[in-house]
């Protein structure tokens, strides 16, 4: 049973210091509880404090990092089973894979590529988050050299996959980079060993969640401390299925030896890849290596990826401001909605579906839709006009008519009343507004005048 | 060492609900597991059943959809039977958005008249989706349920319209497909409603609205993943099949848009988003999918395993 | 003084069995008993037999075996069991009696139809499913007035019921011109006997819709009581045989209206004389509503219309609002003193006014309904504010004796009248709450004498309603009402809403929950039985702790209603405000959603707090509540009341004003209000505290919080 904030209240030092940031301590106390605070920044805190909140507030499922920076990957650190139970913190991390034994214009060819795997949407950048390197020159100097060149080129961190000799040679070159080590399984120990030298993060295979709880526990012995599993599926099928085990043995199981971040390579003739892929950001995979760098593979990916790892009980907000629906001209509708993600989607999708070329307004009222906006406080005549006068839709439109949205007729008085702006109501459903927008006579937007 | 694995053991169980196929036609029957999806454990009786639709009226298919089905988008019978025959689509869901004002503006008896067309073409099971116009549905729903010679689901039947659907439904032995936005008291709701009326549990479905990849597809994941969590607890009103109409998918415009050459090539990418969205959907325990395109038809029958 | 109708009706059957009995066995006799006997294009065989036996009839010499069995419901003795089980004896014989008449297809002249087909049943089913055909009427008989009868007929078909004829009344109304046929929803069946095509229509409907299987007969004489909202209306003298029919539409728990002096069975056999009466009487009887489609108003009127502002310049008259005396008031009525539709309007109406009139008003809605409390009055009085403000050209502001509306010069020129807002609030009353209401009447007066008469009494409802708000208490209910509404963005949050704590967005009080409950049972608000009182003072209850269980499934197992430390109720997301504790001060601050400072005592402001405190979890020491719940007896009840309220925005100080300092003199502290701080007092828990020790709060002698 997690420890409420008034618990972990109880056990701090109560002094509000503010040294952790936080203005009080019960401040701090429901950082910590969150899961968004340590106790370790709170320099006054018992050891007993620090004891008992620190096994408290370990997640079930340890985090390991890759990489340093801002390129740092978080895998892991995942403490509920479903999205809405509370949240999925770290989004599966997604390697591309490149090999060290082409020319060297392929392999600046394919780091180019990787590179160009990086998208905005809705104001998010999302990108592959990882090189793989693959040795299969089998020599060592070669390989640390690719290391060394994939990571000056893309400045992501690295998963070198290679036989305990070149991976030596390449940690000796990018190991400040803090990349993950994938030895061949029979390599386990002395890249254990390694990985325990260098403190780097280890990913350690084999057959399945037996094969697994020997293999960890053997790499464990070796010293290596920042592991991620790797069960070895044969299918996209096994896969998902490993993967669901092992975030239940970690989750539900507590079972501290297999509470590993999971890590699936989809390269090197794994069957159906991208099925896979998409289960597994689905479910439970922290770790994702692909051979693919085809932008239409990727996009979907990252994009499901940036969709499921979004806090469900945080509404997702789009930027507030004048939208353009096709290519509107000084006499096309205005219309009006929030800006809560789902509401703007549907709107927008709705309004284009109709083929007129309208503005859309998009309200800022934290991400709230139209009734809940409303009943908030957030979507009132006020705030309407004020954005009406604000926005610089004024300069771009000729005529003073708003079409607002059909839940919140009630505001079309007041919103006339402040703006001067005519106010149509359009219909209650979003879906109706293809049908609305149509039968519009274009009289309603001729120019105002005087 | 042996591992004792924490798999988890619902006392609930999915109702089984059959589509019904034509003389000569293989039924689909989905739901009657009693464990979360795609996973090894519990009872899947049956597997997820992927179907596609059939258009009617005017279409303006994306560059993907137009190569794929361009040359039998605009004849439902020749679709109908690429569907149910070479693609290998399970069942078809026949859209009437023909005989929406905006749509084509088919007229009811001819709605009426394609539906017995595509049900005499193929005796695939069928699923008939309205127009979307309040005002026609209402007349188009009981016009189709008696042209359709053979049990069919209609789809779909809201809060606000569920009487005359469910009505249109009992008057001639169809199912229904039973509609929420995205919410799970709502999906409920609608279940209860139906059985309210005397409809027969195990001839409905649960479309939660699919939301396309990109573009609210994590709402319907979750709730997809509750009503079936729910379900499997012992929620007897949401213990039923779910369907996911992947048709948003097509509306993103990272499906459709071939200008923006660093996506990859548009005749890719289209299918590729459909494809992912329902993959989610069936992660979270979606039953059936329908889908617009012919490969994802092959390709997410490759995640529908029992 | 029912057993010579008893007594006639035993006779009605047996005459009915004997005559039936010999006219299958002259077709045994002319077919042989392997013949088969079936109505034409039925999937149903002989639908009563169908629907009420397991009997299957193919042939003639099944059909005897129907006999026999309906022999044997005849029994001796005038009770009034003995008449209903005749009546059903009636209803299975006539169906066999019927299907020999239709060997040959219809076997009656025009315009008589005969046997109804499935195909005709499942296409006009499906409207008495969806309520377009609100029910189903059933006319049998001569009638002593034709013109009457077909009066009769016209209002059935005007208000869109299905309608079956039966007997002499056939050729009269045809004689009169009434419309027959599928196309009016009519159908003349053929002589008397012929009813018996409505009756296996009914049971058909029971089979198609009702989910029923063969043989199930209590189903289906359940489904044709409470789901087919038949009545039957019998005009001139009943003979034996009509009573036994008559009996067996009464077995089948439908009313029967008599236009004779017959002694009343309530609910099931009533005498009025035929006309608008036994209409509504029959229509009243089995629940039958007639729905609106359209308001017939010269105005638009609709939802869009809501936000309309009536500029002075736009007004053509207006009322109340300080300008004259005017009250709206909904009251509920026993049924027989309420006339649906009723709509008067006493004194001058708009259209004879000049323009910039100002008159007195009172409007009265009186509304009855089975499930219709006075405890609901409240609830609709406050939507007459949405319906005024539906029309185009009408402005409400306001309620009760403070209301005010406007009427706009462009609604008047249209032709509006104060009998078109009545029709207003009568349709859209109806409509919205059309599971408790099912009479309304609207009575408007213009009138000053009328109009203060009417405030006086008006006045008197709303102290009287007031009042009974205040004994309103958690301890005087047996049970409280979630709502569940919030469960899509926080899943497992149940509020639990008392008549002494509101939903914490603010908005839903137990009175809206209850009404919410009756107008959708399978809606967000549903009963919440309180069970036993484990501890009255936290609010503990077992009822609530089984319901949020149940609810939030399985994740919250305790809810305590009046407690913010030990099993707070969760929180969704749309509270009006948060409480959070302050330890060092020993008490709790408050901070309402439109706060947008972050310096609060407690190091976080609302929507910080609100971050951490939503998506329906349980947080001890912090929670979301519904502003007045500060004003409540029961707040905090378990941590020491108002007195640990330490800190609270200004603007929540002058939101609850008055209220809170009667409430703080209510419990002996009429300083307390002024001893609490806000934000420009302390923004820092130690000059809260320095505050607090300076003017004596309460809080500080209060028992630890922690």
């Amino acid at each position: 049973m997690a420890l409420t904030a008034i618990d972990i209240y109880k056990l701090l030092p109560k002094t509000n210091c503010k040294e952790c940031g936080q203005p009080t301590c019960l401040a701090f106390a429901m950082q910590i509880a969150a899961g968004k605070a340590s106790i370790e920044l709170c320099p006054p805190a018992s050891e007993e404090a620090k004891e008992k909140l620190s096994a408290a507030a370990a997640p079930p499922l340890p985090k390991v990092t890759i990489g340093t920076g801002e390129r740092e990957v978080v895998l892991g650190d995942e403490t509920v089973l479903f999205r809405h139970e509370k949240t999925f913190y770290h989004p599966t991390a997604i390697a591309v894979s490149i090999r060290d034994d082409g020319s060297d214009e392929e392999f600046a060819s394919r780091l180019a590529a990787i590179r160009r795997l990086s998208f905005e949407r809705v104001g998010q950048r999302i990108a592959v988050d990882l090189v793989a390197l693959r040795c299969a020159s089998g020599e060592a100097g070669r390989y640390a050299r690719a290391a060394a060149a994939a990571f000056e080129a893309t400045g992501l961190p690295l998963v070198l996959f290679a036989p305990a000799g070149p991976l030596a040679a390449a940690v000796e070159a990018v190991a400040p980079s803090r990349p993950l080590l994938v030895p061949t399984p029979e390599d386990l120990l002395p890249a254990a060993k390694l990985a325990a030298e260098r403190k780097l993060p280890l990913w350690v295979r084999a057959g399945g969640i037996e094969g697994l709880s020997v293999a960890l526990a053997d790499a464990r012995a070796a010293g290596a401390v920042s592991l991620v599993a790797d069960p070895s599926p044969e299918t996209p099928r096994d896969a998902v299925s490993l993967a669901t085990d092992l975030r239940r043995l970690a989750i539900l199981g507590r079972v501290r030896d297999l509470a590993y971040p999971s890590a699936f390579d989809l390269g090197g003739g794994f069957p159906d890849p991208f099925l896979a892929a998409a289960l597994l950001v689905a479910k439970y995979g922290s770790l994702l290596v692909l051979d693919s760098a085809d932008p239409a593979d990727l996009l979907p990916l990252l994009t499901l990826r940036q969709n499921l790892f979004t806090d469900p009980q945080r509404p997702i907000q789009v930027e507030a401001g004048v939208y353009a629906i096709g290519t509107p001209s000084e006499s096309s509708p205005v219309l009006i909605t929030t800006n809560f993600s789902l509401t703007y989607f549907t709107v927008r999708g709705d309004s284009e579906a109709a083929k007129v070329p309208a503005y859309l307004l998009i309200a800022d009222v934290d991400g709230m839709s139209v009734l809940t906006a409303w009943a908030a406080g957030k979507f009132t005549g006020e705030s309407i006009s004020k954005m009406l006068a604000e926005c610089g839709i004024g300069e771009k439109v000729s005529h003073r008519t708003l079409i607002l949205p059909g839940m919140v007729a009630r505001l079309s008085g007041r919103i006339e009343e402040l703006s001067g702006w005519r106010v149509l109501v359009g219909p209650q459903e979003s879906s109706a507004l293809p049908s609305y927008l149509r039968r519009l006579p274009p009289a309603a937007f001729l120019p105002v005048h005087g | 060492m042996s591992v004792t694995l924490p798999i988890p053991v619902f006392p609930g169980r999915i109702l089984e609900v059959t589509l019904p196929a034509g003389p000569g036609g293989t039924p689909v029957t989905v739901g009657g597991q009693n464990a979360l999806p795609l996973l090894p454990e519990g009872e899947h009786p049956n597997a997820p059943a992927v179907g596609m639709e059939v258009p009617t009226g005017t279409l303006e298919l994306p560059a993907a959809l137009a190569a794929a089905i361009g040359p039998f988008a605009g004849d439902p019978v020749a679709m109908a039977r690429k569907c149910a025959g070479d693609w290998g689509a399970r069942f078809l869901f026949l859209s009437l958005a023909g005989c929406h004002p905006d749509g084509g503006g088919l007229s009811v008896s001819e709605g009426a008249a394609v539906v017995r067309e595509v049900l005499s073409a193929t005796p695939a099971p069928v699923i008939i989706g309205g127009c979307g116009d309040e005002e026609v549905d209402a007349l188009l729903f009981p016009a189709v349920a008696e042209a359709a010679g053979r049990p069919v689901f209609l789809s779909y039947a809201e809060e606000k319209n569920h009487r005359l659907v469910a009505g249109a439904a009992l008057a001639y032995g169809h199912g229904v497909v039973a509609w929420s936005p995205i919410d799970i008291n709502m999906a409920k709701q609608m279940n209860l409603l139906l059985a309210d009326l005397g409809f027969p549990p195990d001839r409905v479905l649960i479309d939660p609205l699919t939301g396309g990849l990109g573009y609210g597809m994590e709402y319907t994941f979750t709730i997809v993943e509750r009503i079936r969590i729910a379900g499997l607890s012992g929620d007897a009103a949401l213990a039923r099949p779910i369907l996911c109409h992947l048709g948003d998918a097509w509306k993103a415009r990272e499906a459709t848009d071939a200008s923006e050459e660093a996506w990859g090539d548009v005749g890719a990418r289209g299918p590729r988003w459909e494809e992912t969205t329902g993959l989610a959907c069936l992660g979270a325990g979606a039953d059936l999918l329908v889908c617009r395109h012919p490969s994802s038809v092959a390709r997410l029958a490759g995640a529908a395993w029992r | 003084m029912h057993e010579p109708i008893f007594a006639a009706c035993l006779r009605g059957a047996a005459a009915v069995l004997s005559l039936t009995r010999t006219t299958l066995d002259d077709a045994g006799t002319r077919r042989g008993k392997d013949a088969p006997l079936a109505y034409p294009d039925t999937a149903y065989e002989l639908p009563v037999a169908f629907g009420l036996t397991d009997l299957r009839v193919a042939t003639l010499a099944d059909a005897g075996k129907v006999l026999d069995l309906a022999g044997t419901l005849v029994r001796d003795g005038a009770t009034a069991e003995n008449a209903l089980d005749a009546g059903a004896a009636t209803l299975l014989a006539a169906d066999v009696l019927g299907a020999l008449s239709h060997e040959k297809g219809n076997p009656y002249p025009p315009p008589a139809v005969g046997f109804v087909p499935d195909s005709t049943l499942r296409k006009l089913g499906i409207y008495l499913v969806d309520g377009s055909v609100p029910g189903v009427a059933v006319l049998i008989g001569k009638a002593t007035d034709p013109a009457a009868a077909a009066a009769m007929v016209r209002q059935f078909q005007e208000i869109g019921l299905l309608v079956f004829l039966a007997g002499d009344v056939v050729a009269q109304l045809d004689a009169q011109g009434v419309k027959l046929g599928e196309d009016f929803k009519t159908f003349p069946l053929g002589p008397l006997p012929a009813v018996i095509h409505a009756v296996n229509f009914a049971v058909r409907a029971g089979l198609t819709f009702g989910g029923i299987g063969r043989g199930q007969g209590a189903a289906m004489l359940a489904y044709l009581a409470n789901r087919v909202k038949a009545f039957v209306c019998a005009l001139g003298p009943l003979d034996d045989i009509a009573l036994a029919i008559a009996a067996g539409a009464m077995k089948a728990g439908l009313t029967v209206l008599s236009d004779q002096p017959v002694p009343e069975i309530p609910g099931l056999l009533l005498s009025r004389p035929a006309g608008d009466g036994m209409v509504q009487a029959g229509m009243e009887a089995r629940g039958i509503k007639v729905k609106m489609v359209k308001v017939p108003i010269p105005i638009a009127f609709g939802p869009a219309f809501e936000g309309e502002r009536i500029r002075k310049s736009d007004t053509h008259i207006e009322f109340g609002g300080g300008r004259s005396v005017a009250y709206e008031l909904v009251r509920s009525a026993p049924p027989e003193e309420v006339t649906d539709r009723e709509i008067v309007v006493d004194g001058p109406d708009l259209g004879k006014l000049p323009v910039g009139s100002v008159l007195p008003l009172g409007i009265v809605v009186r509304v009855a309904g089975a499930r219709m409390q006075h405890d609901f009055e409240s609830v609709l009085e406050r939507r007459i504010h949405r319906i005024v403000n539906y029309g185009e050209g009408t402005m409400h502001v306001a309620q009760r004796d403070t209301t005010w509306i406007r009427v706009s010069t462009e609604a008047v020129e249209k032709g509006f009248s104060l009998g078109d807002l009545g029709l207003m609030l009568y349709a859209k009353l109806h409509a919205d709450f059309e599971n408790i209401v099912d009479k309304v009447s609207v009575s408007i007066t213009t009138r000053l004498e009328d109009v203060e008469a009417g405030l006086a009494g008006a006045r008197a409802a709303y102290a009287e309603r007031d009042a009974r708000a205040r004994t309103l208490t958690d301890d005087a209910v047996s049970e409280f009402y979630s709502c569940t509404l919030c469960q899509s963005f926080a899943p497992n949050h149940v509020c639990i809403v008392s008549p002494e704590r509101l939903g914490l967005c603010g908005a839903i009080n137990w009175l809206d929950g209850k009404a919410g409950f009756e107008i959708t049972p399978t809606g967000p608000n549903q009963p919440v039985l309180k069970g036993t009182v484990l501890d009255a003072v936290k609010g503990a209850f077992d009822g609530v702790n089984a319901f949020v269980r149940e609810n939030s499934r399985n994740t919250v197992t305790e809810m305590n209603l009046y407690s913010i430390m030990e099993a707070p109720m969760t929180s969704c997301g749309c509270f009006e405000c948060v409480l959070a504790i302050i330890p060092e001060a020993n008490g709790v601050m408050a901070v309402n959603r439109e706060f947008t400072g972050q310096e609060t005592p407690c190091g976080m402001g609302f929507s910080t707090l609100a971050g951490s405190v939503g998506g329906g979890v349980q947080t001890p020491g912090f929670m979301g509540v519904g502003k007045h719940y500060l004003l409540s007896k029961k707040f905090l009840g378990a941590e020491g009341g108002l007195a640990r309220v330490v800190w609270m925005t200004r603007e929540m100080k002058e939101y609850l004003g008055a209220p809170l300092r009667e409430r703080a003199a209510e419990i002996g502290m009429p300083d307390l209000v002024d001893q609490i701080a806000d934000e420009t007092v302390a923004v820092t828990p130690d000059a809260l505290v320095e505050h607090l020790a300076k003017v004596g709060h309460p809080a500080l002698k209060l028992p630890p919080l922690l």
